[in-house]
């Protein structure tokens, strides 16, 4: 009888950890999610600047062709991206476009010096700029809880729950390609 | 004149480096007048120029500047010599040999740890005055300024303002307070650097066994002794908020960061969710697990009055690294004009502006120092 109460408590004790187990990942599941919005929430706050910037852009004359060019091509790339629906790919086309956009506005700038002293050109500036560095850290936020997640879903005995229950895949994480490609240097294996 | 006494003295003799004061005895005397001397000017020292005024008292004596210890070292060495016809001649009727020698090397052993402990207390004296030198210069150069406080009196004032001070059930004191004032590329504050010390008092209970093996049940009090530091300044960006390392309990927000490793570490108490979820942008929660990972246990509290305690265990906050002391006056006078760092110090009050930097709004001329910057365009990956 009393090895019957001991299988009985392993047993209980292996259905409990499962579904600990299987209730974090989830979890981190959703947490990959939630970060995930985030990044894309902060980059469609760009849209909250691009009025000023096509209002802008027609201060810059000789660059206003271009500079209008690059807002369409940005508008167009954050339409596409997802908040519930986590596409890595979407996020660099949003970053390419933006890289391409501020290049083009910082050196529209550099060649007005008035309009580059002007408050509002300033506290534009400051604007996007902060906005930039608030993608950053969503998008180091968003890499670090894929970590999470994916050595949640690939550790023993995570990895058997998984199988059985949750069924996650790993996710990707997001590579910063113009980043990547200046460092000339990829991880590899020996 | 110190050049000229040590190019005197022949460089196979160290010990003869000690200069003009050959009688032993006296170049210890006139050194610790000297030091006493270069104590009282530190004391009243109002700038960097003061103390190296100061230390140019100890100019007349040659570098390496060091206590003579001839005298000491003769003393002992006598002694220990004495030591064991001293142990044969006293215990000769009573102990054998081999423990008249034991007695005879356990007051050589003691006349030794005289020796070291002696020449340590005459070192440490130079080492702690270059520490008070070093300590002052550090506060000249980032201008901040020791304010005289009642500890009690100002743990009280502070209690009144902010949750952190709240600790201890049997002393709260306030030993240092520093006032000093950051100008930085978009904000500029005033702050107080403090050094908060509380002490618990509780009864433990214990069990003692006598000789009988009859056991009794006692109490005694206990005191724990901690010690907080950090900073209090205005921050209007925020208000009513803690993050903190230590559980904020029952009273802690169910507001959860996007960040499983900034939940895993703070706890996050708002008067709503909504200014919780307004002031920690990524940017503020990753700026916070970083200063989290430098610092143990870190304290974030928000007033509703708009100020900012910004806490922490760690004490090197003002420790900066000295590099040379009073042993090598000139070296010591050239680093004392110069600008000390303190590394913790700079990193605290950048991380402070980085929060009021992204958390304040861009568009309101009122509220910030604007200088420009240029759009930086990457992201992490």
């Amino acid at each position: 009888m009393e090895v019957l109460y001991i299988i009985i408590g392993i047993l209980v004790i292996l259905v409990v950890a499962g579904i600990m187990i299987n209730n974090g990942i989830i979890s981190r599941r959703n947490m990959v999610k939630r970060s995930w919005a985030d990044v894309i929430t902060y980059e469609r706050q760009k849209n909250e600047t691009l009025p000023q910037l096509e209002k802008h852009a027609a201060a810059y004359k000789e660059h206003e062709a271009g500079l209008m060019a690059d807002i369409t091509a940005l508008r167009s790339a954050l339409s596409k991206a997802s908040t519930g629906n986590v596409n890595t790919d979407d996020l660099a086309n949003i970053e390419a476009a933006t890289s391409k956009l501020m290049t083009g506005f910082n050196v529209a700038v550099e060649a007005y010096p008035d309009l580059k002293m002007a408050d509002v050109t300033m506290s534009l500036m400051r604007e996007i700029s902060e906005l930039q560095d608030n993608i950053a850290a969503a998008i180091s936020i968003f890499n670090a809880n894929i970590e999470a997640f994916n050595s949640g879903i690939q550790v023993f005995p995570n990895s058997l729950v998984n199988s059985m229950a949750a069924h996650e895949r790993p996710y990707k994480t997001f590579e910063n390609q113009a980043a990547t490609d200046s460092l000339g240097y990829t991880p590899q294996r020996e | 004149m110190r050049e000229t006494a040590t190019q005197k003295q022949p460089e196979s003799a160290p010990h003869k480096k000690l200069g003009p004061h050959k009688k032993l005895g006296s170049h210890n005397k006139q050194l610790k007048e000297a030091l006493a001397l270069v104590e009282q000017q530190t004391n009243r020292a109002k700038s960097d120029s003061d103390l190296v005024a100061a230390i140019s008292l100890l100019d007349t004596f040659p570098e390496p500047i060091q206590f003579d210890n001839r005298l000491l070292n003769r003393i002992c060495i006598g002694a220990g010599v004495l030591a064991f016809p001293l142990a044969a001649f006293i215990f000769h009727p009573t102990l054998q040999p081999l423990e008249s020698g034991l007695t005879a090397m356990a007051g050589v052993l003691l006349v030794l740890l005289i020796n070291i402990f002696w020449r340590r207390h005459r070192k440490n004296s130079l080492t702690n005055l270059s520490d008070t030198i070093h300590y002052k210069s550090c506060l000249f150069d980032y201008g901040l300024v020791d304010k005289p406080v009642q500890p009690h009196r100002k743990a009280v004032e502070l209690q009144a303002r902010f949750d952190t001070f709240k600790q201890g059930n049997h002393k709260n004191e306030i030993q240092r307070l520093i006032e000093g004032t950051y100008k930085g590329t978009e904000h500029s504050f005033t702050f107080d650097y403090f050094h908060y010390h509380y002490v618990n008092m509780r009864i433990e209970t214990y069990i003692t066994t006598d000789s009988k093996g009859r056991t009794r049940v006692r109490t005694r009090t206990v005191y724990d002794h901690f010690d907080r530091y950090g900073f209090t300044l205005p921050f209007k960006y925020t208000r009513r908020m803690r993050i903190s390392e230590t559980r904020l309990g029952f009273f802690s927000s169910n507001w959860k960061s996007s960040s499983i490793k900034f939940n895993k570490r703070f706890s996050v108490q708002a008067a709503r969710e909504i200014e919780a979820a307004k002031f920690l942008k990524p940017k503020v929660l990753t700026e916070i697990s970083d200063a989290g990972d430098m610092l143990g246990n870190m304290d974030l509290a928000f007033t509703d009055a708009g100020e900012l305690c910004f806490s922490f265990d760690n004490n090197n906050t003002l420790t900066g690294h000295r590099q040379s002391s009073l042993v090598t006056p000139a070296a010591f006078k050239q680093e004392i004009k110069g600008h000390n760092n303190l590394r913790a110090l700079d990193a605290a009050l950048e991380f402070l502006h980085r929060l009021m930097k992204y958390s304040d709004n861009n568009f309101d001329q009122n509220t910030n120092n604007k200088t420009a910057v240029h759009i930086k365009t990457g992201s992490t990956s």
